[in-house]
């Protein structure tokens, strides 16, 4: 039998051999593309195994962790860089798709360039300055803000009552709660189509033709700019209800009954027992929502570019879609689009403190 | 101050009838204990009275008055929860006050109350603290005083003592007792653990399968039982009882026996082997195997060993018979002639 320590030397040497193995895999795959080599059996030959470099590095890596894993196991506490090694795989997953793209578009916010060359000259802060004189910006900015105060503040209150609505055990309730589930099952784009065709203006909208029954005026949902905001803000808040009700549903359920039944026994109404009980201990996962939906609302970029794509005008214009059309529609205008990426970064991040900083006080954790 | 009365109560959870027509006084100002083994229910009944579980049909009176429909916080009970039901999200003080202020009571008389019932069950010093900050035995009396404060005429508590350890339910059994007599306060008390019905009760009610056995004084359940299932659900260990010729029961209570090395001739004195012993300090349990099976003695020799050759002596008086169904025999039934024949009696 191998010593335990022994098995964790071999797996520690096994896991940095993958690595540099994976690494240079990537490197040779990176390598290929360029033109410039010089041609040499041995480098041919080695370009053309490159991705099976890659897959036999990277099954190292796993293979190594994974055994070393199980010969520490039933160990109470692992040393030295052993259990750094244990979560480096999803360290480097985390430093590639996370760290590394926000560090390297608040780099190229300071830079005036293109997608094929980023970097082509450095302005300093000059996006930034640019950015605050340009009105469709500060339009789209006003726009997301307007977006998201609703949005949220809607699915939130919908979801609520929704929640409540649907808590006993009923056939009709297990019904109604798959079925407000549902458009979140469905990509936004095919529901971005579904409810311009509900809010059509002209000859088949649902929407007009049940408004018409009760005598209103055809309302031009989509082609007006006093209401295509609000057609939007409709059809997010109808896609998200159903989720953030399950989620809410499924806390109101883990409180025990006898606590109502003494709250009955003191006199305390049906009102009073909800925003005595039930909500306080909701509250974390209310908490929990309410930053998920925060941030989500200000990403919101798909619904208004199948619905609208920012008109008519600019009265539906958001800052993702700012950022979309300056980073890859214009030329040489991607830095510009970086620096309202770091901005709406930046919006995202205090809010999100903000709400920890006012409300994490009030959230009752068990 | 109240008495509780049923009249034909029926429940059924959906097609499951827990309870079928039952009728059932408790008495005013009495400690009352519902006991009986889970599923009995005793729990369903409490919920009758505070009205958190209505039942399917029937009556229920408190006072003369009937509250079968009136709203639960209208029927001047308390109730104390197995796990307490304390509102986690807020804290001591909140929990006790909450009910008061439900009622609109002034701030200075809510303060005053909750001064005074606090300082009863000792909590004076934890009213900042949150429910999760307390020990079981804290919580428990939070709960009380939650229930206290509202002075009701009926105090209903649904196995409250269970979530205790040993010691401190031997203690808080006594306070619970202490504090009926302080109130006057009728208590209605469910549990499943004979000892604590035995030891608090006035009136014990014990029942099984949604029907009452029996309902008497801890004496009367003890001394005279009315059937097979009261002798073997009250008394540690149970009453033994044992078939006779005729298909009736013979039964005996463990310490009704007295054990001897030599048969004295005369009367019920079969042989056994003792099987096993239980030095329990004052008192000692000897499990003896006989020919006609196994009977408990307690005794307070501890002078037999296992493995011992004795006799299992009965005096006539102490003995109970039971009929084929289980119910108790009693003078002047001809079944319980011939079974004091058949143990020898006149």
């Amino acid at each position: 039998m191998m010593g335990e320590k022994s098995v964790r030397r071999l797996a520690a040497a096994g896991a940095v051999l993958g690595l540099l193995l994976m690494l240079a895999g990537a490197l040779l795959i990176k390598l290929s593309s360029l033109s410039a080599l010089p041609d040499h059996a041995l480098l041919r030959g080695v370009l053309a195994g490159r991705k099976v470099i890659l897959i036999l590095g990277a099954a190292l890596t796993g293979a190594s962790v994974y055994a070393g894993n199980i010969a520490v196991q039933g160990r109470r506490r692992l040393s030295g860089f052993f259990p750094y090694l244990l979560i480096l795989p999803a360290m480097i997953f985390l430093v590639l798709f996370v760290l590394y793209p926000i560090l390297n578009v608040i780099y190229m916010s300071f830079f005036k360039g293109s997608v094929l060359n980023p970097t082509k000259s450095f302005v300093g802060l000059k996006n930034y300055m640019a950015l605050a004189n340009k009105s469709a910006f500060i339009i789209s900015v006003r726009n997301t803000f307007f977006y998201a105060v609703f949005f949220v503040s809607l699915v939130v209150l919908f979801a609520l009552l929704m929640a409540v609505w649907l808590f006993d055990d009923r056939k009709l309730n297990k019904f109604a709660q798959t079925a407000i589930f549902t458009p979140h099952l469905i990509a936004t784009v095919s529901c971005a189509f579904i409810w311009r065709w509900i809010m059509d203006f002209n000859d088949y909208g649902l929407l007009n033709t049940v408004l018409g029954i009760f005598g209103v005026a055809p309302v031009p949902w989509l082609e007006s700019s006093k209401t295509a905001m609000w057609a939007i803000i409709i059809m997010n808040v109808w896609k998200n209800i159903g989720y953030y009700a399950l989620i809410l549903i499924a806390a109101m359920k883990s409180i025990p009954a006898e606590i109502y039944e003494a709250a009955i026994l003191d006199n305390a109404s049906r009102t009073k027992r909800f925003f005595r009980i039930t909500l306080p201990m909701i509250s974390p996962q209310l908490f929990v929502t309410l930053i998920l939906l925060t941030i989500g609302s200000f990403n919101v970029f798909d619904s208004v570019n199948a619905m609208t794509q920012g008109g008519p005008g600019s009265s539906t214009e958001v800052i993702a879609r700012f950022i979309y059309l300056f980073a890859f529609g214009n030329a040489n205008s991607l830095g510009q689009g970086c620096a309202a990426a770091v901005f709406l970064m930046s919006i995202q991040l205090v809010l999100t403190a903000a709400y920890f900083r006012l409300l994490a006080r009030r959230v009752h954790y068990q | 101050m109240a008495g509780i009365e049923f009249r034909n109560i029926c429940k059924a959870f959906g097609l499951v009838k827990v309870i079928e027509n039952l009728n059932l006084t408790i008495e005013d100002g009495k400690f009352t204990v519902l006991v009986g083994p889970s599923g009995c229910g005793k729990t369903t009944l409490l919920r009758i009275i505070a009205g958190i579980g209505p039942a399917t049909s029937g009556e229920c009176l408190m006072d003369g008055k009937d509250i079968t429909d009136l709203e639960p916080a209208r029927r001047g009970i308390a109730m104390v929860f197995q796990n307490y039901a304390l509102y986690p999200t807020m804290n001591v003080r909140e929990n006790i006050v909450f009910g008061l202020k439900n009622i609109g009571m002034p701030r200075e008389k809510r303060d005053a109350l909750v001064r005074e019932y606090s300082g009863i069950v000792d909590l004076l010093d934890q009213l900042h603290k949150s429910p999760s900050q307390l020990s079981g035995g804290q919580r428990q009396r939070v709960a009380l005083a939650r229930a206290m404060v509202k002075t009701p005429k009926v105090f209903l508590m649904d196995e409250p003592l269970s979530n205790l350890d040993a010691k401190l339910r031997v203690q808080m059994r006594g306070e619970l007792i202490e504090l009926q007599k302080r109130l006057g306060a009728t208590f209605v008390y469910v549990t499943h653990d004979q000892v604590e019905a035995m030891s608090m009760a006035d009136t014990i009610v014990l029942m099984n399968k949604g029907r009452i056995q029996q309902k008497g004084s801890p004496e009367e359940i003890y001394d005279d039982p009315n059937n097979v299932f009261t002798a073997q659900f009250i008394g540690t260990p149970p009453m033994n009882l044992l078939e006779m010729e005729n298909g009736c029961r013979l039964g005996y209570r463990p310490e009704a026996i007295a054990l001897m090395r030599v048969s004295p001739g005369a009367g019920y004195c079969p042989a056994g082997e003792i099987v096993t012993r239980e030095m329990l300090g004052a008192e000692t349990h000897y499990k003896v195997r006989m020919a006609q099976g196994d009977v408990m003695v307690k005794s307070l020799d501890k002078g037999f060993a296992a493995g011992e050759r004795v006799h299992v002596c009965v005096p006539l008086e102490r003995m109970f018979f039971f009929d084929a169904q289980g119910d108790r025999l009693r003078p002047g039934q001809r079944e319980y002639d011939a079974c004091r024949r058949l143990m020898g009696g006149a």
